[in-house]
């Protein structure tokens, strides 16, 4: 059935995503022309059940055993029309995607040479699709347990939801207390419970649950394995243990801001400048402020600020929202309000971000409870006699205003760890612009990475409240429990490939490899595969100078027919051979 | 160490001979690669008897192969024994290349490097028939001056033109540069080997000093420096002039002698001997009908382009590439043309050091900046 190519061309109008700029309807005309294609249609919407049972339909009906979608990106559905076409019968290696929404409607204007290009990328995915081999994905069985990196709440609840599933789990924490930042709040937004609290109950959980391992004063120093079968070594006072682990969840956490960075604050050098952190252990302690008269916050120290960088290395600067600065003054101002109802209480800022649930109810309580909000980014923090004066300018009466305070209070951001590029390459991580590590999808996979098996929590993947840290903290558990129920992973047929007669050993492959897929087989003098860990990304195959390393779905022989149908194009025109409805 | 072997009537070459004897029945190495003579000419061969070395001549001006490609096949992953390999300083920078390649090794391999005067067109050199005492005699006293040697027939392109012809990083420098080899054959020894040999420390003089061999070193990389810089400019010309890079290998017989002599070129099977870019017969046409005309067969430029991108941070610029072209193209200079701009970009001195990482396969996240999108 394999041997003649009969190709089934599906066209998306994705809504008006695609069909607004590219004529539809000319390239499933141009695609029933193309050799091999018997069919050619489109739809509105592919991946939806109608959409889905068109191509079914046809597969049966027109014994069709190549099929190619020109819709979104891959990375959005290939899975579903994978899926597809094996419930139609077809093996699910015998589809290719050409990406006409990212790759041409979205980045291109309504025109002929739109639509053209839409007729390249399909002529191009269906000279690939006619070269296409069936392919079997195998299945490895896994060690049904998991390693959580990092004893913040985060990771508590990871560790917890997994252990409560009956999962053997491994917390490494480098600290020597659980708790994290959480564990030294003081009360938590919006609902002013003490954090204490919500924390020490998760500690306790943690410690006594029969299925938590819990490895504090010890860190992470080598990851090898692939999904379903980590080897993760954690030294711990100079002894090296290895746990196995199914699935492997990083939430390192963060660091905050260091206003030292920001010299005209005065961090550092007045005793009444304190970061917001600082100023929670104020309230637990309850000792060092003495009737102060009037106290000052300064919103987005750090965060939403061009002009400074990370500080790792990385020319950065931290252009995001911290997300917690602006409820965590509000908190901090109404409980110096209720402490000490005859200061003044000033508040600087930007814009106050108040979008949560119960966020924006909070932040009225505040104002009305007295604190005094004026929109003015603070240019300098001077020295008066005993107090300090904070001098900016007011957007909205567009004056310049100095307040003497006897406490200022720095609403510091969250910032990624000093130490994130060494934790990214341990885990095989990506991190985004910001520092932060990175998802696999911003949108439809927010807790998985590139590295499969390996799941985000909490504030190492961006800046988070405790309910969102938790609430992402669930997912990834969630996320984690997929492969350690299941018992068993599915390795993805579209890895690579040696062939031993022209592989001379030299390695170049495994050295450009980011997943260590590939190693040297001592015996034989020829690197091998490990499919499991290959995630079939082709880097081997680009280095390979020889051919001798290939990757299924995209073999060279695949490669150059699509480069062959773009190169020189030109609009065939061809007598209608195929049907296009 | 540094350690003089003296030089008796017989010559050098007998005292060469007797040193890398020593080196055999002393169980230095098992086995000991270096050239030996037949029919007027030399070729690289592995010994084992000592007796045999009566027909080694490391000092005869050919190269008729790379001698690091034999490396490679006698040492693989690893070396069965102990060996020793007499070598060029291009044979030995191909080495390291390999090296770095996983095609051959170092453990277990004693280096054995000899300055080297240079060497001719292998064809030349046999139709000429005029190597002698005489001629050997010359040879030596120009490599003593630190000059080029006026030998006939000339020297290859690729050695009037070679930089480092001093081998770099090896176990025993056997220095030919500033010594007079009428009466001292000087090298440079590892302190073990020395040990094991019972070597003295050479008493430094009229005949040969660390200062004699520099400054004659010096003298000829600065006159060969001046031809390096004519002959890759004049190549960097034509190639930048109407034929282009195309034009130079228009009359590449796709032969692929180049890729064979290539010390470097290690894949089992080029890519270009297998059907990956074979066509059917129709694509040919079809490709005409764009283009108007089609060179046939197609992928002698794509060929070369390839090897160019395959070989060009590795290229140590020993020109048998050149040697080996049937059609007389210059095939070495080229690839050196091209090569001393790829590593110069990466700061890479091809064949240097074992210890320096192969740059294509080394990531540095902050690397080539400005090559990037504008931030």
């Amino acid at each position: 059935m394999t041997n003649s190519p009969r190709v089934g061309v599906y066209i998306c109008h994705c809504g008006i995503n695609i069909a607004a700029t590219v004529d539809v309807h000319a390239v499933t005309d141009y695609a029933a022309r193309l050799p091999n294609v018997v069919i050619a249609r489109n739809y509105t919407y592919m991946c939806s059940d109608p959409g889905q049972a068109l191509i079914k339909n046809d597969i049966a009906e027109h014994n069709l055993n190549r099929i190619v979608v020109a819709s979104c990106s891959p990375r959005m559905h290939e899975p579903t029309f994978r899926a597809v076409i094996e419930e139609a019968g077809l093996n699910p290696y015998c589809l290719d995607m050409a990406n006409i929404r990212e790759q041409c409607s979205w980045v291109h204007p309504a025109g002929t040479m739109t639509t053209e290009k839409a007729m390249q990328l399909v002529e191009s995915a269906v000279a690939k699709a006619t070269r296409l081999e069936p392919l079997q994905t195998r299945q490895v069985s896994i060690t049904p347990s998991a390693v959580v990196v990092g004893g913040g709440i985060s990771g508590m609840q990871s560790a917890l939801d997994l252990a409560d599933a009956g999962f053997d789990v491994t917390i490494v924490e480098h600290a020597a207390q659980l708790g994290g930042h959480a564990a030294q709040f003081y009360k938590t937004f919006p609902t002013l419970e003490p954090a204490g609290l919500l924390v020490h109950e998760l500690i306790d959980r943690v410690t006594t649950h029969p299925h938590i391992n819990l490895m504090s004063e010890a860190e992470v120093t080598d990851v090898s394995g692939y999904v379903g079968n980590f080897n993760v070594r954690v030294k711990r006072n100079e002894e090296m243990t290895n746990v196995p682990a199914g699935a492997i969840i990083v939430a390192t956490g963060f660091e905050t801001f260091d206003p030292h960075r920001k010299p005209e604050l005065g961090y550092g050098k007045y005793p009444q400048v304190m970061t917001t952190l600082e100023f929670e252990q104020v309230f637990n302690r309850q000792s060092q402020i003495v009737n102060p008269k009037s106290i000052v916050f300064i919103q987005c120290v750090g965060s939403r600020d061009q002009a400074i960088g990370c500080g790792d290395g990385k020319p950065q600067t931290n252009a995001y929202c911290s997300r917690v600065c602006c409820m965590v003054t509000a908190k901090q101002a109404r409980l110096v309000r209720e402490q000490f109802p005859n200061a003044d209480v000033t508040v600087f800022y930007m814009d106050v971000r108040a979008f949560g649930k119960g966020f924006e109810e909070f932040y009225d309580q505040a104002r009305e409870d007295g604190v005094m909000y004026r929109r003015g980014n603070p240019s300098e923090i001077l020295k008066r006699g005993e107090r300090v004066v904070v001098r900016a300018e007011d957007t909205l009466l567009g004056e310049q205003v100095e307040v003497e305070a006897d406490l200022v209070v720095l609403a510091v951001g969250i910032k990624p760890r000093a130490n994130s590029e060494a934790v990214a390459q341990l885990f095989k991580l990506s991190r985004s612009g910001d520092g932060f590590f990175m998802e696999a999808h911003p949108k439809l996979r927010p807790v998985e990475t590139s590295m499969a098996g390996v799941f985000l929590a909490g504030c190492c993947q961006s800046p988070k409240d405790i309910a969102d840290s938790i609430s992402q903290a669930r997912a990834a558990a969630s996320a984690a429990m997929i492969p350690l129920m299941r018992g068993i992973v599915q390795v993805d047929a579209a890895t690579s490939y040696i062939d031993e007669e022209l592989c001379a050993g030299c390695g170049q492959c495994a050295a450009v490899c980011s997943f260590s897929a590939l190693s040297l087989h001592p015996v034989r003098g020829k690197m091998t595969v490990n499919a499991a860990l290959c995630q079939g990304c082709g880097s081997c195959a680009l280095a390979c100078p020889s051919k001798a390393i290939m990757v299924h779905q995209s073999t060279f022989e695949q490669v150059m027919s699509q480069v062959s149908a773009l190169a020189d194009w030109n609009r065939l025109s061809l007598p209608v051979e195929a049907e296009a409805v | 160490m540094n350690t003089i072997i003296p030089v008796e009537n017989h010559g050098v070459l007998a005292a060469l001979r007797g040193f890398l004897k020593r080196l055999l029945d002393e169980k230095i190495v098992e086995a000991l690669l270096v050239p030996l003579t037949h029919g007027g000419s030399v070729s690289p061969a592995l010994v084992t008897n000592s007796a045999m070395l009566d027909e080694a001549d490391p000092l005869m001006p050919i190269m008729p192969i790379n001698t690091a490609r034999a490396v490679s096949a006698l040492t693989g992953k690893k070396a069965p024994t102990k060996l020793g390999v007499v070598l060029r300083s291009c044979e030995i920078r191909a080495l390291v290349e390999l090296v770095k390649l996983q095609q051959a090794t170092l453990d277990d391999v004693t280096l054995i490097g000899i300055d080297c005067a240079g060497t001719c067109e292998l064809d030349e050199f046999l139709t000429s028939n005029s190597w002698n005492n005489e001629s050997l005699a010359a040879y030596l006293s120009a490599a003593h001056d630190g000059i080029e040697p006026e030998i006939k027939p000339a020297l290859r392109v690729a050695c009037q033109m070679c930089v480092r012809p001093a081998p770099e990083n090896v176990d025993i420098h056997i220095h030919l540069f500033g010594a007079d080899t009428t009466v001292v054959l000087p090298m440079t020894v590892k302190d073990e080997i020395a040990e094991k040999l019972h070597l003295t420390e050479a008493v430094q003089g009229e005949a040969w000093s660390v200062e004699s061999s520099r400054v004659a070193t010096a003298q000829l990389i600065g006159i060969r420096q001046k031809v390096r810089e004519s002959e890759l400019s004049s190549i960097r010309a034509k190639m930048n002039s109407n034929g282009g890079v195309a034009g130079m290998f228009s009359s590449c017989v796709r032969c692929h002698n180049c890729m064979t002599a290539c010390p470097i070129c290690y894949c089992k099977t080029c890519l270009f001997k297998t059907a990956a870019f074979d066509h059917e017969p129709d694509y040919y046409l079809n490709a005409t009908h764009r283009k108007g005309a089609t060179r046939m067969l197609g992928d002698t430029l794509l060929f070369q382009l390839t090897r160019m991108n395959h070989m060009s941070a590795s290229c140590v610029s020993c020109g048998a590439c050149t040697s080996a072209c049937p059609a007389n193209i210059p095939v070495g200079s080229i690839f050196s043309a091209v090569a001393e701009k790829v590593q110069a970009a990466f700061e890479y001195e091809a064949g240097h050091d074992v210890a320096e990482a192969l740059p294509l396969i080394t990531f540095h996240p902050n690397e080539w900046t400005e090559v990037g999108e504008e931030k």
